[in-house]
């Protein structure tokens, strides 16, 4: 993307998520070079099997378990706040999927909220919220 | 403005009848100009190793892994010239009219400098 000797360029040449994208001059590094992929040319999403990228299995239930002595897992409790409680067989609150589509950690229960760190990523609360707005920042 | 004769670009004039006058790209077509098909979604893919996504959080540009969100989902405006971001039907734009380094989504009298 070039126009007047500007290009879009990610900041300090760091490849990590979240990482600010801004203008400069061109310097034909790879921080300034980009792909225009259309929408309806890009590959389908595997809605099965493993993601590699993120390690989860697509849509296969899963539980969060501490490796704190007791093995407790993590349940949403009313699809919001996240807490350590007991395992019990079939609680669907204490189940979790990997969503392919959005890369988003979804609650089983409630399965239009997802893991989310509060306030866009500037809390230590993690909670299960809308998926409308909830990222894994 | 009128000025003296100096014979540069920005003396030259093409007159172009309005019979003659070329269409524009429409929907889906091609901008050879800008390289871009018009009102055509499309995801901008960095080149590094991670192949991260051009995204819009809030109003700043990050790259961040595809997540099926319209924040990554962009598209070239044949009326504008600009490329607007499809969660916000707003345009990019380099903030302080060019000046800055970064950028931002802003209305579509925005200009990409």
């Amino acid at each position: 993307m070039y126009q007047n000797n500007k290009v879009l360029n990610v900041d300090g040449n760091k490849d990590l998520e979240g990482q600010a994208v801004k203008v400069a001059g061109r310097n034909n590094g790879k921080n300034q070079q980009w792909n225009v992929i259309y929408v309806d040319e890009s590959k389908k999403i595997a809605d099965k099997g493993l993601n590699v990228d993120f390690g989860f299995h697509v849509n296969r239930p899963f539980y969060m378990q501490s490796r704190l002595p007791l093995r407790r897992v993590i349940e949403s409790i009313g699809a919001n706040n996240m807490v350590i409680k007991r395992y019990t067989k079939g609680r669907l609150a204490q189940q979790f999927l990997f969503n392919p589509k959005d890369k988003t950690i979804r609650s089983q229960q409630w399965k239009n909220y997802a893991v989310e760190i509060q306030s866009n990523g500037g809390s230590t609360n993690v909670r299960c919220t809308s998926t409308i707005n909830s990222r894994w920042w | 403005m009128v000025a003296k004769k100096h014979g540069k670009v920005s003396q030259q004039w093409n007159v172009i009848y309005v019979d003659e006058y070329p269409e524009e790209p429409k929907k889906g077509e091609l901008n050879p100009d800008f390289g871009l098909y018009v009102e055509r979604d499309f995801h901008i893919v960095s080149q590094m190793s991670a192949n991260r996504y051009l995204d819009l959080i809030g109003n700043n540009f990050v790259i961040k892994s595809p997540n099926s969100r319209k924040s990554q989902i962009w598209y070239f405006d044949q009326r504008s010239y600009t490329i607007k971001s499809r969660i916000a039907n707003k345009s990019w734009d380099i903030i302080s009219s060019g000046k800055s380094t970064k950028m931002q989504i802003y209305t579509t009298n925005s200009g990409w400098f």
